[in-house]
């Protein structure tokens, strides 16, 4: 097996680098018909001329030429030295003669564009002559000492300075001091650092300098964080994409996976339902497992301040309630306003340095850390409502009851007390809007935040506390609890030679929800009798008849209380100039406890009067400790830097879920000891994951930039003999921009970057101990005896799941970086998938964990777009769009027809497709649904399905823009994505409930059924009866995927509003606060689509939609 | 100069090569720390190597078997074999329309039916694939002590059969599986139900030497030999074997273990000494499924289901089944009346269990096989013996063979009503279910005997065939 691994690895660099000649080959192609393009306008410089000169300034010598010749010279005043005394006597002879020899011992060059000569300087121009003058001439080397400080004056430690034209390159050192010798005054020294505006300083008569750096105005230059270090966009070798606290913060949303939402071109974010602590299905790239469930297995890494979110995106609840199947989301207990960035790491590049978990993807989160200088205290309070996006309205007891009517009119069946009860034992006037009254109310939503940072130049510190409420909008709802507390204190030795730098955040959540989500009940008949009696009990029947009572579940209670602690340390020592010895470690303690109750009042008494109650744990535990070594230097013209490390990583997880019954009383059910009988299950999961790893980064005079990384790495998921992996990826970048011929030629682009990337990254997503051949024990004793049964069938063999990455991307910046354009191409194939493979249950299981030769392709293209569209004193817009086309295909998937999955998947179509009936539409004649009979059997079945489609999206993305004027604010954000998706059709045919026609209310769409011979019409006759034609045709249409229940899902949606204003200061100074903010923020305002009924992200009739939540806020800054 | 040049690079390079050096030592480190990526097995699994190596963990993984058999209502063993073939003969019906019972109660059941698929088929299934497991298991076992092996291999087969037993008579032909190999089992096609008896019976006959004649827990709550036997001796009647039928019949009731309980309102109680086997019920706060779900909580409210008025009709008056293992509620004028054998409607005190086999059904085993064989004074004995309980005047010595088997077809029906399918089996295996259910079922086919194959089970198991009329 080793021996196969290392073959994979051999191949793999072959291929690996096959694909980087052929980018060069791309990339040189490109920049030389780039030349040729030029070389056209140069017949300007064959124009011979008469011109003399004597003893004038260079313009004046320009101006001279222009005269005589008409030539135009396009220059900056400002670097034409005006001491210089030229000499010149041309007869007869080329322009381009005469340039040469004006500007032989100067440092300008020169090009042509159209028919202008644009003269530039450029120091690198004289190196030669340089070096010459160094043999020729006497040399007058000069020393120079100096410091480099940052914008308040604290020192700047590895600052690259290098001499304009020379190969010598010198690094700050831990005091921001530096010596270097240049070789004369005509030097210029370039000091350059991540994050800061490069400057360029000519020595002059200078011994001693004094520099400050900038920060950077240039988006390309804000400091990048990745894995184990930071770069910034200009630098970067990988596909890497950051959204920053100014855009979380604005948002009032208490989930950060839900400020992510379109923001991030490659990234596809989908809430499950509106219900407060949901989960969210996150997609990187799209999806690459396979899997019977189509959200399995794909979420991407997550990575809080350098320690692995313990339970990653999974859900941590033991206990069903109204969060819903998906479950309650971990990142509900991270606190958005804590989040300083999320950088999203896409490409091998980016993600192969963490191994078997990159696969899917990494996202890093990096919380807030303290700053030097004045300290600071910020206060701020939101508060507003949610309420729900889109309400489906729904039928009037008029309009119910006459539908009802006709449903039996068309089955020829009389109604009566038995099949309907709703017409013949309700009261036909009473009316009842249960959609208001279930899910129509105001949920009310609080946040409270204050915080104190500050520190000077060895020491600065965070605190931060946050209060957060927030309800639902079901009744009694008392909603979800959350305080949070972040602390960061970083330390630096005055010799900067030891640092130590510790985040810790502990959120306590306590989320009242209910045991069940009343929107699946607001299709109650309209005229359903009051649920609850005057004494506000349960009402379970009327007059003989059994009631439902979705509102019982009122009278049950569930709630989680989470916490969850996040801890980091950072210590940090630099052995040498040039080698830092770095250790990580991290703690992430996670855990829930659950109650629900289910008092006798709630249920109704035909079946159980007995109370009882669920409890559930579940606790995670995650231990990192990682060990570092970076050393960086320069070598040539290059800064080096190599890191090497180490991982080690245990996460444990346990859970135990209790049931409780035979209590005395109902007021007892939240104790144990009052339980007369008991019955728990518990689980305890233990993954260890151990890990080398090393980056070499070489950055050549910022233009070429070559990263290789690679990891080898084992996992407790794997069987013996299959632990371990070897992944890697190799990037490489060519800023183009910063090639002479470019700066030269085309001024008006200011950054321009070619990369590309291509690697191995590997998933180790399943599940612990699956390869383990074992019996757990059974929910329930037998008689007293503990039972055993098989957990699995079971396979020690499986391995990684290999996901091959390439990347290639294009990243410009026009006009001082006011544009910047970005486009990314991908192509992710993953093949040995770990899939659950589907058995016949005739094996006495549904699934078998193996590899499975598969390959899955996700290929796209990423295209985002920075604007700075206006910057004047008193108003700047800024404008951000992103936009993604991704697809998603299934390459190849042997014996696929004969396999489990030939009903789910097909060979060349996204795994996401969706094979149905065709659907024809109701037949006018009948008023029936029709599908197409394909095989011509006479029976419409499984085996009459075509492809009709996919449900990913064609294309998303998200469009921001920003508008400061004075002290206003305004930011809104629009969210799109186009896609089919289930229609509303899908929730109320359903195979198992109800169809239209039965005792249940229908959206109002429903009117438009059939009624008469002849009518077109897209829904068909109500029926109320069991085996009539409408109802064989509602089951066909409930129980196949058909193209009936499959539309249009596209939205645009109006995601995130704000509006601030700050306070003028005129106004504060008394009061002794520095600034003061006041705004309104809104999210998920607007959706325009053309679904109908319910909302085209959820899908889904009966689970609670998005909400949509306005808040005003007051915030204070001492 | 360019001697000190080089003296710069050397010391450079020696710092790289020093790094290198620590990342190969790391790597070489961490391939020898495999210790690092090892854990614990999971505090609540055993791993399987361990399960059958000794008796302990060897009776869990056994009685686990039955813990799952009752573990959710409405499937396999759980109550699947009472309401589902119930609603599919003439005995029950449900009194709401419901989507999980409609389709069995009108004979229409659509091929992609959840229960088909999970509750029936899947658990089978399922139970099939513990009993092989454990069957392999023991016989591989060293640690398990013989007498102990003995015992549990035994109660493997006989669960074993069981299962089979009952898929054939839902399904038909059934894939056969002896083996946990998934590879075989996966792409397994439908055996037919001859070789599936005839794995049945040989099963019950290796069970049946292996079983010893006491139970091996408190009650009959785990399979004994004369459990082995009760299900031989059905399984020989059901494929016309009336000697055997007959002789296995008698050895039971002459074992002398079991007596029929006088008091119809005991018979199903914890440990009635008619009961051959009877499973606890494991969920703590309940009894038994058909108790839960028959009867109605209060007596104001509409129970689930009610027998149908062919079923009431079919009692001869004056016969104590019909008051004491009937009970009715009456609402806004109409009377539902629902089967009350088990008297128990939910509590976590257990008094009744669920009766799997009981002695009753060994009078009329052995009653019918002697009818077959025309030994009619013997057969109408049998019969008598459940009349006279039920409180219903003997029959005469003299009836003809074919009237005599109708008694014993009515005698079944009224006995066993309500009860692990058996009406619709008895339908079925007898040829009657046309002539019967023809008449009273609106929409009945002949095809409706058996239940479809699971159209999911189809497309994934391609070698599946479906059953006629689906």
């Amino acid at each position: 097996m080793k021996k196969y691994v290392q073959e994979n690895l051999l191949h793999t660099m072959v291929r690996c680098m096959k694909y980087s000649t052929l980018i060069l080959i791309v990339i040189c192609s490109t920049a030389m018909s780039v030349l040729a393009l030029r070389a056209n306008g140069q017949d300007v410089l064959k124009r011979k001329i008469t011109v003399s000169f004597k003893d004038v300034s260079l313009n004046k010598a320009l101006d001279v030429i222009t005269k005589t010749s008409g030539v135009t010279f396009t220059y900056n005043a400002s670097q034409i030295k005006n001491d210089l005394k030229l000499t010149g006597s041309f007869k007869n002879v080329e322009l381009e003669t005469v340039l040469n020899k004006l500007f032989s011992n100067l440092p300008y060059s020169f090009s042509v564009v159209a028919d202008e000569i644009i003269i530039k300087y450029d120091p690198q121009k004289l190196r030669p002559d340089a070096e010459k003058k160094t043999e020729n001439q006497q040399a007058n080397p000069i020393r120079i000492s100096g410091t480099v400080t940052d914008n308040m004056h604290n020192p700047l430690a590895g600052v690259t300075i290098h001499i304009a034209g020379r190969r010598t390159v010198i690094t700050t050192d831990e005091s921001g001091s530096f010596q270097i010798t240049v070789p004369d005054k005509e030097s210029v020294l370039i000091f350059s650092y991540i994050g800061y505006a490069t400057k360029e300083v000519p020595v002059g008569n200078q011994l001693t300098m004094e520099i400050h750096l900038m920060p950077s105005n240039s988006d390309l230059d804000e400091v990048q964080v990745i894995a184990y270090g930071t770069t910034t966009q200009r630098l970067t070798t990988g596909a890497i994409s950051k959204v920053s606290a100014a855009d979380i913060e604005s948002q009032p949303v208490s989930n950060p996976l839900a400020a992510l939402e379109g923001r991030v071109p490659g990234l596809e974010i989908t809430q499950s339902n509106g219900v407060p602590g949901s989960a969210f299905k996150v997609l990187l790239r799209g999806q690459n497992a396979l899997s019977s469930d189509q959200t399995a297995n794909s979420d991407p890494l997550f990575v809080i301040d350098g320690v692995p979110f313990a339970p990653n995106n999974t859900s941590i609840n033991q206990i069903y309630s109204a969060v819903g199947g998906n479950g309650l989301s971990p990142f509900n207990s991270i606190n958005p306003n804590d989040i300083e960035n999320i950088e999203v790491l896409k490409d091998a590049d980016a993600t192969a340095i963490y191994g078997s978990r990159g696969a899917y993807g990494v996202i890093l989160i990096t919380t807030k850390k303290g700053k030097a200088g004045k300290t600071k205290v910020i206060a701020n309070v939101t508060t507003g409502s949610s309420t729900v996006t889109r309400m489906p309205e729904l039928l009037n007891t008029q309009q119910y009851v006459q539908l009802r009517k006709e449903a039996f009119k068309n089955d020829g069946v009389t109604p009566d007390s038995t099949n309907a009860p709703d017409l013949t034992v309700f009261n036909q006037n009473r009316y009842t809007n249960f959609a208001k009254e279930f899910i129509g109310n105001a949920a009310p939503t609080t946040d409270a935040e204050a915080g104190i940072s500050g520190g000077n130049e060895n020491t600065q510190f965070l605190i931060n506390g946050d209060f957060h409420h927030e309800s639902t909008v079901s009744p009694d709802a008392a909603g979800d609890n959350k305080a949070s507390f972040h602390v960061n204190v970083n330390h630096t030795t005055p010799d900067k030679k030891f640092s130590v730098s510790f985040t810790a955040s502990y959120t306590s959540d306590n989320n009242n929800i209910q045991v069940q989500d009343l929107t699946s009940s607001i299709f109650l008949p309209p005229n359903y009798p009051a649920l609850f009696d005057s004494n506000g009990n349960p009402v379970w029947q009327y007059n003989g008849v059994s009631l439902q009572n979705p509102l019982s579940f009122l009278l049950d209670t569930y709630t989680v209380e989470t916490e969850n602690l996040l801890s980091n340390l950072v210590l940090s020592y630099k052995i040498l100039p040039g080698l830092t010895v770095r250790t990580s470690m991290g703690y992430n303690f996670i855990q829930d406890n659950e109650v629900a109750t289910f008092p006798s009042t709630s249920q109704d008494p035909q079946y159980n009067p007995e109370g009882y109650s669920q409890f559930g744990n579940n606790m995670f535990k995650s231990v990192i400790v990682e060990p570092q070594a970076e050393y960086t230097t320069n070598i040539k013209k290059g800064k080096l830097d190599i890191l090497a490390g180490g991982s080690w990583q245990q996460t444990i997880n346990s859970g135990s879920s209790i049931q409780a019954f035979n209590y005395s009383s109902d007021d007892l059910l939240k104790s144990l000891g009052a339980a007369g009988t008991l019955s728990a299950t518990n689980n305890y999961d233990q993954y260890r994951y151990a890990a080398v790893f090393g980056r070499i980064n070489y950055d050549w005079q910022d233009k070429y930039i070559l990263d290789l990384t690679g990891r080898r790495d084992g996992s407790s998921r794997f069987g013996s003999g299959k632990q371990f992996g070897n992944f890697g990826a190799a990037g490489g970048a060519w800023l183009f921009s910063n090639e002479n011929f470019i700066k030269n030629n085309l001024s008006f682009l200011s950054y321009g970057k070619l990369r590309s990337s291509y690697g191995i990254t590997g998933s180790d997503n399943i599940g612990n101990y699956q390869y383990l051949d074992s019996w757990s024990s059974t929910s329930y004793p037998y008689q007293g005896t503990s039972g055993l049964t098989p957990a699995r069938l079971a396979n020690p063999d499986y391995s990684w799941e290999v996901n091959r990455k390439l990347e290639g991307a294009v990243d410009l910046g026009f006009f001082k970086d006011r544009i910047l354009i970005s486009v990314d191409y991908y192509r992710n194939e993953s093949s040995n998938h770990l899939i659950t493979y589907q058995l016949p249950e005739q094996t006495g299981f549904t699934s078998i964990l193996e590899n499975f030769p598969a390959v899955v392709r996700n290929t796209g293209w990423e295209f985002s777009l920075n604007t700075k569209n206006v910057i004047t004193k008193n108003f700047t817009w800024n404008s951000s769009f992103n936009f993604t086309v991704p697809e998603n295909k299934l390459v190849s998937f042997p014996g696929l027809a004969t396999s489990s999955y030939s009903g789910t998947y097909v060979v060349g179509k996204s795994l996401s497709v969706y094979q149905g009936l065709q659907y024809l539409g109701v037949n006018p004649a009948t008023g029936i649904f029709q599908f197409k009979d394909l095989n011509g059997d006479g029976t419409i079945d499984y085996n009459d399905v075509k492809v009709l489609g996919d449900l990913d999206p064609k294309f998303y993305g998200g469009l921001q823009n920003t508008l400061n004027y004075k002290n206003w604010s305004l930011q809104f954000f629009f969210e799109f994505r186009k896609q089919m998706g289930l229609n509303y059709l899908n929730s109320i045919y359903n195979p198992y409930g109800y169809i239209p026609g039965n005792m249940t209310n229908e959206p109002v769409s429903i009117l438009e059924r059939w009624q008469s011979p002849g009518q077109e019409t897209s829904i068909e006759k109500l029926t109320a009866s069991y085996g009539t034609d409408a109802y064989n045709a509602a089951s066909l249409l409930g129980s196949y995927k058909n193209g009936a229940v499959f539309s249009d899902a596209s939205f645009i949606r109006m995601k995130n509003l704000s509006i601030s204003y700050n306070l003028p200061d005129s106004w504060l100074k008394h009061l002794h606060i520095s600034s003061s903010r006041v705004f309104l923020e809104g999210q998920n305002l607007l959706t325009i689509t053309k679904y109908k009924n319910g909302d085209p992200e959820t899908q889904n009739l009966n689970e609670l939609p998005p909400l949509k939540t306005i808040v005003v806020g007051l915030q204070l800054t001492l | 100069m360019k001697h000190h040049k080089y003296i710069i690079h050397s010391s450079r390079f020696r710092t790289i090569a020093g790094f290198l050096t620590v990342i190969i030592l790391l790597l070489i480190a961490s391939t020898g720390c495999k210790k690092l990526v090892e854990v614990p097995p999971p505090i609540d699994q055993v791993i399987s190597s361990e399960v059958f190596s000794n008796d302990q963990t060897a009776t869990s993984a056994v009685v686990g078997l039955y813990s799952q058999m009752l573990s959710q209502p409405f499937t396999f063993i759980d109550g699947g074999m009472t309401f589902y073939p119930g609603l599919s003969a003439d005995e029950i019906v449900n009194n709401s329309p419901n989507a999980d019972y409609d389709p069995f109660k009108n004979n229409a059941i659509p091929p992609s039916n959840y229960d088909i698929q999970y509750s029936l088929w899947g658990d089978a299934y399922k139970f099939i694939y513990q009993a092989n497991d454990c069957i392999a298991g023991l016989n591989a076992s060293t640690g398990v002590s013989a007498a102990t092996k003995q015992q549990l291999t035994g109660e493997m087969e006989f669960s074993r059969a069981l299962c089979y037993f009952y898929l054939v008579n839902l399904f038909g032909p059934v894939p056969l599986e002896t083996t946990t190999n998934y590879t075989v089992n996966e792409v397994m096609p439908r055996t037919s139900t001859d070789l599936v008896y005839k794995q049945i019976i040989a099963d019950l006959e290796d069970a049946e030497s292996l079983l010893s004649t006491s139970y091996p827990a408190s009650g009959p709550t785990r399979p004994n030999k004369w459990t082995a036997e009760a299900l031989l001796a059905r399984v020989y009647l059901y494929t016309k074997d009336w000697k055997d039928a007959e002789a296995t019949a008698s050895a039971i009731i002459n074992s002398g273990n079991y007596s029929l309980v006088k008091d119809l309102n005991g018979v199903f109680l914890a440990n009635s000494p008619e009961a051959i086997w009877q499973l606890v019920p494991t969920d703590p706060s309940s009894n038994t499924v058909e108790g839960e779900y028959f009867i109605p909580y209060d007596p104001t409210v509409i129970p689930s289901f009610q027998v149908t008025s062919y079923l009431l009709n079919a009692f001869e008056s004056g016969d104590n089944r019909k008051t004491d293992w009937l009970a009715s509620v009456t609402i806004s004028g109409t009377t539902y009346t629902y089967p009350y054998k088990y008297k128990v409607q939910s509590g976590s005190t257990k008094t009744e269990y669920e009766m799997v086999f009981r002695l009753a059904e060994q009078y009329l085993i052995r009653a019918e096989a002697e009818a077959e064989l025309n030994n009619i004074p013997a057969a109408v004995a049998d019969i008598n013996i459940i009349r006279e309980r039920a409180g219903l005047p003997d029959l005469p010595t003299t009836l003809s063979q074919a009237d005599c088997l109708k008694a014993i077809a009515q005698e079944n029906r009224i006995e066993f009503f309500a009860e692990w399918g058996h009406r619709w089996f008895d339908l079925n295996r007898t040829g009657q279910a046309d002539v019967v259910l023809g008449v009273e079922k609106p929409g009945w086919k002949p095809t409706d005997a058996l239940y479809p194959i699971s159209s999911y089970e189809i497309q994934i198991n391609h070698n599946l065939t479906q059953n006629p009329g689906y």
